[in-house]
C-alpha cells in the first residue's frame, strides 16, 4: 500500500522553462527510496513540488497523492495542516534551514504545537525527547542552544527531530548530507535509519551520490533532465543498470585512477617544505576582553615535504585545521612557530618584492565556485587578471586568455559570459584556469570538487590529472573526500585536531591504514554497490572532534577512538598520559610511511 | 550581557571625553564672541569687553589650553558655563532639549513604526500594486525637503479649516498662550502636535521603509522560512515569527543612528512650526559665536550619539544571538 503516489509531475516556471517533465514515483510505508541524480536534474523541483513550497511563479500539473488524498491545487492555509504532520521535510543545508535566531529546542516544540494542541511544557519536553532520540548528548542542555553552537552534523540532526516531531507519513530528505563530512554523513544517515524505524515513516532520500543510496534505500530512481529514467529495486538497478546514464553516474560516483601511482622519487628537490608549523587563535576573555584565555589550536606542529611533480593530499574532517595550514603557506611570510620553505627558500626571509615574484609560483584553486570568482566580471576578464596583474601586456594577455580557455575545455564562447552563467563544474575549471594563468610551479587546491556533483566531480577530477601529467606541477591538495585522495594523490597526509595522525605514499596510507583513524576515514565513505556496502565492516566514529582550544590530554584522538575503547585500563594509560610521536609503520623499510599512535592497526588488520 | 554592555560602556566613554572636547576646542578656536560685543552701538570700551568675555570664559587672548581647562573643569562638575548674554547654559539646555524631545519623539516613533511595517508588507507583496505604491511613495517622500513637506501640510491643515469652519488644526507654538491646565491642556498641545508630527513621521518614513523592504526581499526566500513553512506554519507565520525578526538585525544600527542625530536635525521643522528647540538654538549660538552653548550642544550629540550605538549594539545582541559572545 502505497503511502506516496506522484503521477505525471512536470513543474514549470518561465515559460518553456521545465524542471520536472512528467515526474512519477510512489513509496509504501517504511520503504526508502532513493532518487539519484546531477544537480540540474529537477530533483529538488520534484521535491519541493510535493511539498508545495516552490515559488509563486512555478506552474505544477499531474497528481500528488498522500494516503488517497490529492495534495496539488489545495490553498496555503490547507497545505499548512498536512506538512510538517503527515509530510515532513529534511533540507540540505542545515546551516542555513534553521532560524538563527531561536534556540533549536523552540523550533522543535514549535513544530509540535503548530499540528497539536499541547501545553508550552510539554512541547517541550517532546523536543528534549526528540533530540535524545537522534542521538545528541546532553539534550536537556542542547535545546537551550541556539544553531549556530551546533556543529554541522548536529544540526542536520535537530532538523531530522523536527521533521519527526508529529510521526510523519512521509519525510523526504533533500540531500541531507551533502555538505557534511563523510564521518559525519555515516552518522547522520544512521540517524535518519533510526528516526524511520522509531516512526514508521516512508522515506524519500534524493541525493547526487548513488554510494548514498547503495547502504540505505530499498529501492531508487534516476532522474535525468527533469524525467525519471529507471526505477528499481537498489541492488537490481545499482549492479546492473538499464541505461547509459544511470552506467554514467556509477562510474563518476567511484573514481578509478586512471594514470599509476609514481614511485616516490627522492632524488627531485623538494618544492615545498614544511616543518613545525604552528598556528593558534588567541582567544580573550573577561568584561574588557583583555585577559587572554588560551588559544584555538588550529595548526599544532605539522611537517611534511612535496617534491617537483607530487601530489600530497591533506586529509581529515572539517575542523582539523587542513585550510589554515594552506592559508599559511600562501601568506608567505614567517609562520607562528616552524619553518615554511618554498623552492628552497624560506618564506620568514623573504621581502615584499621577492613576495611577489614567488606568487606567480603558487597559485591556489578554492572550494566554492559559485563565491570565488568576481559576479561583475567575465571569464576573460578573470583569466586576464593574474597576467596582467604581474605585468604582461594585454594583448598577450588575451591570446594567452584563449589557450587557457582550451586548456581546461571550455569552449571559446564561455570567455564572454558572466560566471552565473556557468555550471558549477564549469565555474570550477574558470578558478582551475585562473590558477594556471602565470604557470605556477607549485598548485594548492582547497577541496576542488566539493561542491560539485558527482559527474561534474568526476570531470574536473579526470581534467586535474591530466593537467598534473602534462604541465608537470606540484599539487598540495586539501580535501576530506578519500574518493578524491585516491584519485590524485601520490602522497596523503591525515590532520586531526591539527596534528598529522598519519603520513606515506597514497597506496601505503589508504590501503593498508595504520592509524585507527584513518581507517574511519575510509570506512566513511559509502559505496555505489548495494552488496558490498551492506556486508562490510564499518567503524563508526561517534562524536565530533574535540574542542581545538582544549584538546585532551595525551592522544587527541582518545575521545573517539574506536580502538582506545578496546584496550585494558593498563594499555590505555598510554594513550591518557603520552601524546603520540610519529614514528614509522615498519621500521627499516623507510618508505615515508609513518603514524602518530601508541597501538597503530598492523598490517592488513581492517577492523580495531 | 551586562559584561558586553559595560565593556562598550566603557569603550563609548573615551569616545565622549574625546568627542566633547574635540567640539569645545573646534568651537574655541573658529567662532569670533569677541565680535558680538564689538558690534554693538555704542560700541563698548576694549577693557570692558575683556573683562566680560574673561568672566564669561570666553575670551580669545586667553591661551586656548587655559580656556579649555577651565571649561572641562566646570563640565566635570555638571556646569556647562554660561552663555554669551550670562545666563547659565544649562538652564537653557534643559527648556530647549525638552522642546525638541517633546517636538521630535512622537514623529520618529511613528515614521520609524510605519516605515519598518510598511517596508515589510510591500516585500511580502512584491511586484504587486500594494508594493509598487508603497516604493512609489518610498522614493518620493524622502526627495521631498522637510520644509516644503511642512508647509504643503500646512496648507492643506488651513484648507480643512476653512472648509470646516471650525479650527480643527493649529500649529504655532507649543500650546495656544493662556489654555487651561489639566486634561484640556494635554489635549490642546496633542492638536498642536499633530502636524509636526505627520512632518517629521513623512520624513522619516520614506528611507526606513526602503531599507526595511530591501531587507525583508533577502528573507523571503531564506532556507529557515522554507523550513519554516515545511513544519507546517503559514506563509504569514512563518514570515512574521521567523523572517521578520532576522530582518530587523541589520535596520538597529540604521535606526539608532538616525534617531541619535534626529533631536539636532529639526532645525527647519521647528522653524516653521515655531519651536524653540536645540536645532535653532546651535544654528543661533554658531552665528552668535557662543562658545559655551555649542560645546553644550555638541556635548548633546556626542552622547545622542553614542547612546544610539549603545542602543544599537544591545538591541543588535537582544535580537541577535549569535554575536552574544562573538562581540
Amino acid at each position: 500500500m502505497s503511502v506516496l503516489r506522484v503521477t505525471d509531475l512536470t513543474v514549470r516556471y518561465a515559460p518553456g522553462v521545465r524542471a520536472v517533465q512528467g515526474a512519477g514515483l510512489t513509496v509504501a510505508a517504511g520503504e526508502v527510496l532513493g532518487v539519484v541524480g546531477e544537480s540540474g536534474s529537477g530533483k529538488t523541483a520534484l521535491a519541493l513540488a510535493v511539498m508545495g513550497l516552490l515559488p509563486d511563479d512555478a506552474r505544477v500539473t499531474g497528481s500528488v497523492r498522500l494516503r488517497g488524498r490529492e495534495l496539488l491545487g489545495r490553498s496555503d492555509a490547507e497545505l499548512s495542516r498536512v506538512r510538517g504532520k503527515d509530510l515532513a521535510m529534511v533540507f540540505q543545508d542545515p546551516l542555513s534551514a534553521l532560524t538563527p535566531v531561536h534556540t533549536v529546542g523552540d523550533q522543535i516544540a514549535e513544530t509540535v504545537r503548530i499540528h497539536a494542541r499541547v501545553s508550552r511544557a510539554a512541547a517541550r519536553a517532546r523536543a528534549v525527547a526528540l533530540l535524545d532520540l537522534v542521538g545528541i548528548p546532553g539534550a536537556q542542555r542542547r535545546a537551550r542552544a541556539y544553531p549556530h553552537e551546533l556543529s554541522g552534523g548536529m544540526r542536520q540532526r535537530v532538523m531530522i527531530a523536527m521533521a519527526i516531531a508529529n510521526d510523519p507519513a512521509v519525510v523526504i530528505a533533500d540531500e541531507p548530507t551533502a555538505a557534511l563530512d563523510a564521518t559525519v554523513q555515516a552518522q547522520v544517515l544512521d540517524v535518519l535509519r533510526v528516526a524511520k524505524e522509531a516512526t514508521g515513516a516512508a522515506i524519500v532520500l534524493i541525493t547526487h551520490d548513488p554510494g548514498v543510496v547503495a547502504g540505505f534505500s530499498d529501492r531508487v530512481m534516476v532522474m535525468h533532465a527533469g524525467r525519471s529514467v529507471e526505477s528499481g529495486p537498489v541492488e537490481e538497478l545499482l549492479r546492473r543498470p538499464g541505461t547509459p546514464y544511470t552506467n554514467e553516474l556509477l562510474r563518476a560516483s567511484s573514481p578509478a585512477r586512471e594514470s599509476p601511482v609514481p614511485p616516490s622519487r627522492p632524488e627531485r628537490p623538494a618544492v615545498l617544505d614544511v616543518d613545525g608549523l604552528v598556528r593558534h587563535h588567541a582567544l580573550y576573555k573577561g568584561p574588557l576582553r583583555l585577559r587572554q584565555a588560551g588559544s584555538v589550536r588550529a595548526v599544532d606542529g605539522i611537517g611534511f615535504r612535496i617534491r617537483e611533480g607530487e601530489t600530497l593530499a591533506l586529509v581529515g574532517e572539517s575542523g582539523s585545521g587542513k585550510t589554515t595550514t594552506l592559508m599559511e603557506i600562501l601568506r608567505l611570510s614567517r609562520p607562528q612557530g616552524g619553518r615554511v620553505a618554498l623552492f628552497g627558500r624560506d618564506t620568514a626571509t623573504l621581502r615584499a618584492s621577492d613576495r611577489k615574484a614567488l606568487r606567480r609560483d603558487v597559485q591556489v584553486v578554492f572550494q566554492d565556485p559559485f563565491s570565488s570568482l568576481n559576479p561583475r566580471m567575465r571569464v576573460a576578464d578573470i583569466l586576464a587578471e593574474p597576467l596582467t596583474a604581474h605585468g604582461m601586456p594585454t594583448s598577450r594577455a588575451r591570446a594567452r586568455v584563449e589557450a587557457l580557455v582550451e586548456l581546461v575545455g571550455l569552449e571559446p564562447a564561455h570567455a564572454r559570459r558572466y560566471p552565473h552563467a556557468l555550471s558549477g563544474g564549469q565555474r570550477q575549471r574558470v578558478g582551475i584556469a585562473r590558477a594556471l594563468a602565470l604557470e605556477p610551479r607549485l598548485l594548492l587546491l582547497d577541496e576542488p570538487v566539493a561542491a560539485l556533483d558527482v559527474i561534474a566531480r568526476a570531470e574536473v577530477l579526470g581534467l586535474l590529472e591530466r593537467l598534473r601529467e602534462r604541465l608537470g606541477m606540484a599539487c598540495l591538495l586539501v580535501t576530506h573526500d578519500i574518493g578524491v585522495v585516491r584519485r590524485l594523490a601520490d602522497q596523503v597526509a591525515v590532520m586531526y585536531a591539527g596534528r598529522l595522525v598519519e603520513i606515506g605514499p597514497a597506496d601505503g596510507v589508504c590501503g593498508d591504514p595504520a592509524h585507527p583513524y584513518t581507517r574511519a576515514l575510509l570506512d566513511a565513505v559509502p559505496l555505489a554497490d548495494p552488496c558490498l556496502e551492506q556486508r562490510r565492516p564499518r567503524v563508526f566514529l561517534r562524536g565530533d572532534p574535540p574542542d581545538p582550544a582544549s584538546p585532551p590530554a595525551g592522544c587527541r584522538f582518545r575521545s573517539r577512538c574506536p580502538r582506545y575503547a578496546m584496550l585494558t585500563a593498563a594499555e590505555g594509560v598510554l594513550c591518557e598520559e603520552d601524546d603520540p610521536e610519529s614514528r614509522p609503520v615498519r621500521p627499516g623499510e623507510g618508505a615515508g610511511h609513518s603514524v602518530a599512535c601508541h597501538h597503530p592497526l598492523a598490517e592488513g588488520e581492517s577492523a580495531p | 550581557m551586562a559584561a558586553f554592555v559595560l565593556r562598550r560602556l566603557a569603550n563609548h566613554l573615551v569616545l565622549a571625553v574625546l568627542g566633547v572636547s574635540l567640539a569645545y576646542l573646534l568651537a574655541a578656536a573658529a567662532l569670533d564672541p569677541r565680535a558680538a560685543y564689538e558690534d554693538r552701538t555704542p560700541r563698548p570700551p576694549e577693557a570692558v569687553v575683556d573683562a566680560r568675555l574673561t568672566a564669561l570664559n570666553l575670551n580669545d587672548r586667553t591661551p586656548l589650553a587655559d580656556r579649555y581647562r577651565i571649561w572641562a573643569g566646570d563640565v566635570l562638575r555638571g556646569d556647562f558655563g554660561r552663555t554669551w548674554d550670562g545666563e547659565p547654559v544649562n538652564a537653557e539646555l534643559g527648556r530647549r532639549l525638552g522642546v525638541s524631545l517633546r517636538l521630535v519623539l512622537p514623529g520618529a516613533v511613528l515614521g520609524c513604526a510605519g516605515g519598518l511595517l510598511l517596508g515589510a508588507w510591500a516585500a511580502v507583496r512584491r511586484g504587486r500594486t500594494a508594493d509598487r505604491l508603497v516604493t512609489f511613495g518610498a522614493c518620493l517622500l524622502p526627495a521631498v525637503p522637510v520644509f516644503v513637506l511642512a508647509v504643503l501640510l500646512q496648507m492643506l491643515a488651513s484648507r480643512a479649516n476653512d472648509a470646516l469652519g471650525v479650527r480643527v488644526f493649529v500649529w504655532v507654538g507649543e500650546s495656544t498662550p493662556g489654555a487651561p491646565g489639566g486634561v484640556a491642556g494635554l489635549a490642546d498641545r496633542a492638536r498642536h502636535l499633530l502636524l509636526p508630527t505627520v512632518t517629521i513621521a513623512l520624513a522619516q518614513l520614506g528611507v526606513y521603509c526602503r531599507y526595511q523592504r530591501g531587507l525583508m526581499l533577502d528573507v523571503l526566500h531564506a532556507d529557515f522560512v522554507r523550513t519554516a513553512r515545511a513544519r507546517g506554519l503559514r506563509r504569514r507565520s512563518a514570515l512574521l515569527r521567523h523572517g521578520l525578526r532576522t530582518a530587523l538585525v541589520p535596520m538597529t544600527t540604521y535606526l539608532s543612528y538616525a534617531s541619535g542625530l534626529l533631536v539636532l536635525g529639526a532645525v527647519f521643522t521647528e522653524e516653521i512650526f515655531g519651536r524653540h528647540g536645540m536645532g535653532e538654538w546651535l544654528a543661533g549660538s554658531v552665528a552668535r559665536g557662543d562658545v559655551n552653548a555649542v560645546a553644550a550642544i555638541g556635548c548633546v550629540a556626542v552622547c545622542g550619539v553614542l547612546l544610539a550605538g549603545l542602543v544599537a549594539d544591545v538591541l543588535h545582541g537582544a535580537l541577535d544571538p549569535r554575536v552574544r559572545g562573538a562581540a
